[in-house]
């Protein structure tokens, strides 16, 4: 499976450089402007993307049909996309969590809690994308992936417009880190379980 | 006899294409080409073995195991090459060479190197601006450098020029005088089979129509010319297709039931082929 992890860091590497400087140019941005949300969001919602695109490459070359023919089992493949998909967002968890520290002047609890919502954000997003991707190919889960960013802006809009004053005293009257905790909670679950649906789509495909 | 590859009454339907009661059995140590048109179901069948594609009945058994949910240990000793290449198109060989030694553990790095640098391939050049020939090659080169004992070739070498299909063909050779290893090869070039192969599968239309050695196929066969009169007069089980020409008719006969009265030629692969194939030629 480790060669399967590799191929893909290999694959992605010219995507990792132009992150890399949209990343870079975004950091000014914050460093200038002492906000750092635009910067993390960028970061985080970069980082889901790359296994979606690992994918597309496979398909592209038809990489899966020749894998398998390989010491790899169907479990090893989907495997491989969740673990590089750990890799990615573990990774610009930890990159967004230091800019913030370092441009952003909030206390470190705070900054924690942020964190995790975001951090959970992202694993929903790459939980629901994956069994779409592998079921229904990457070009057509690059739709889903619009739906899925879009929706929680409108529910959260429509919401706000129906009750215009159940936002903000919902959320005060509970205490913060705790929701960061259920989110966080209940990201991984879904993480779990996508990973399970993604394996039974995989184990049930031709090539 | 322990066998290579055991199918059993495969069978496997799709919507205009069907595969029925596919067996056949491919000894260790041999060579066994797979010959059809094109759609005749060579890549199908291949799939199946590999377990690409489920079959709706059958049972196949690879190196005595069941192909269904091979074990890492049992695919490290196939290699398998298709008929075109399926690495990323983005890397170069040098970082192919790393995910597969991170892939197979019997991987032999040495061995690699010697299949690229006897091949000619570049080792730093993205695969994308490799020639056809070049990819095949490639898929050859990875193939072979992993202790494989079983080579699965599918149409492999049709993308080959002349020259490089006879190389692989005497690499073929030397494979497999180890007797423990084997190669099932499909192509539709009958002649690159004929020359290598020590048994040949028949496939048409989705059915095997006959899968012996090659040997055998070439004895028991003949080849008979005459007049269309002449012809019809042997007995019908032994008459496998007759074929009318402008200057009268050639028919494919069992060699033990010509006449004594007719002259006949040995028959090469092809036409027993062909004769099987087309027997709307009989009447």
């Amino acid at each position: 499976m480790i060669g399967l992890i590799i191929k893909d860091f290999l694959n992605l590497k010219k995507q990792a450089q132009i992150i890399s400087i949209i990343v870079v140019i975004y950091m000014m941005i914050s460093f200038l402007g002492e906000n750092v949300s635009m910067l993390v969001g960028m970061i985080m919602l970069l980082s889901a993307m790359l296994p979606l695109t690992a994918l597309a490459y496979d398909e592209r070359s038809g990489w899966d049909k020749f894998a398998l023919t390989m010491p790899v089992s169907r479990r090893e493949v989907v495997a491989s996309k969740y673990t590089f998909a750990i890799i990615v967002i573990g990774v610009a968890s930890v990159i967004s969590f230091i800019s913030m520290m370092a441009f952003d002047s909030l206390d470190i609890s705070t900054e924690l809690i942020v964190s995790a919502f975001i951090l959970s954000f992202c694993i929903l997003y790459i939980s629901l994308l994956l069994p779409v991707a592998f079921k229904l190919g990457a070009e057509k889960a690059r739709y889903a992936m619009f739906i899925v960013a879009f929706t929680p802006v409108i529910v959260v809009s429509a919401y706000a417009k129906i009750n215009p004053e159940g936002l903000g005293t919902n959320f005060t009257e509970l205490n913060f880190a705790m929701i960061a905790l259920i989110s966080l909670t209940v990201a991984v679950v879904c993480f779990v379980i996508s990973y399970m649906v993604s394996i039974k789509i995989y184990k049930a495909k031709e090539f | 006899m322990d066998s290579a590859i055991k199918i059993i009454n495969v069978n496997k339907k799709y919507d205009g294409f069907s595969l029925t009661n596919a067996s056949m059995t491919l000894p260790k140590g041999c060579i066994m080409g797979v010959i059809g048109e094109n759609g005749a179901g060579k890549s199908t069948l291949i799939k199946i073995i590999l377990d690409l594609v489920k079959s709706d009945s059958g049972e196949i058994y690879i190196m005595g195991h069941d192909n269904l949910n091979m074990q890492g240990s049992l695919k490290e000793k196939i290699g398998v090459v298709f008929d075109e290449s399926f690495f990323p198109e983005n890397l170069n060989i040098k970082q192919i060479g790393l995910i597969l030694k991170n892939i197979y553990k019997q991987w032999d790095e040495e061995e690699f190197t010697r299949h690229i640098s006897k091949f000619e391939l570049p080792v730093t050049k993205p695969v994308k601006e490799f020639s056809r020939g070049m990819k095949m090659k490639l898929s050859f080169a990875a193939a072979l450098s992993h202790g494989a004992e079983l080579l699965i070739l599918d149409e492999a070498a049709s993308g080959l020029d002349p020259m490089a299909r006879e190389g692989l063909l005497d690499l073929l050779s030397d494979f497999t005088q180890d007797e423990k290893k084997s190669v099932l090869i499909s192509s539709h070039i009958i002649s690159d089979l004929e020359k290598v192969c020590d048994y040949i599968t028949f496939i048409n239309k989705g059915k095997i129509i006959f899968s012996e050695e090659k040997d055998l196929l070439r004895e028991k066969y003949r080849l008979v010319k005459g007049d269309e009169s002449e012809l019809l007069s042997i007995p019908g089980d032994a008459l496998k297709g007759i074929r009318r020409g402008k200057f009268g008719s050639t028919a494919l006969v069992l060699s033990e039931n010509i006449p004594k009265n007719l002259v006949s030629d040995p028959a090469d692969i092809e036409s027993i082929m062909v004769f099987h194939s087309k027997k709307e030629y009989r009447i």
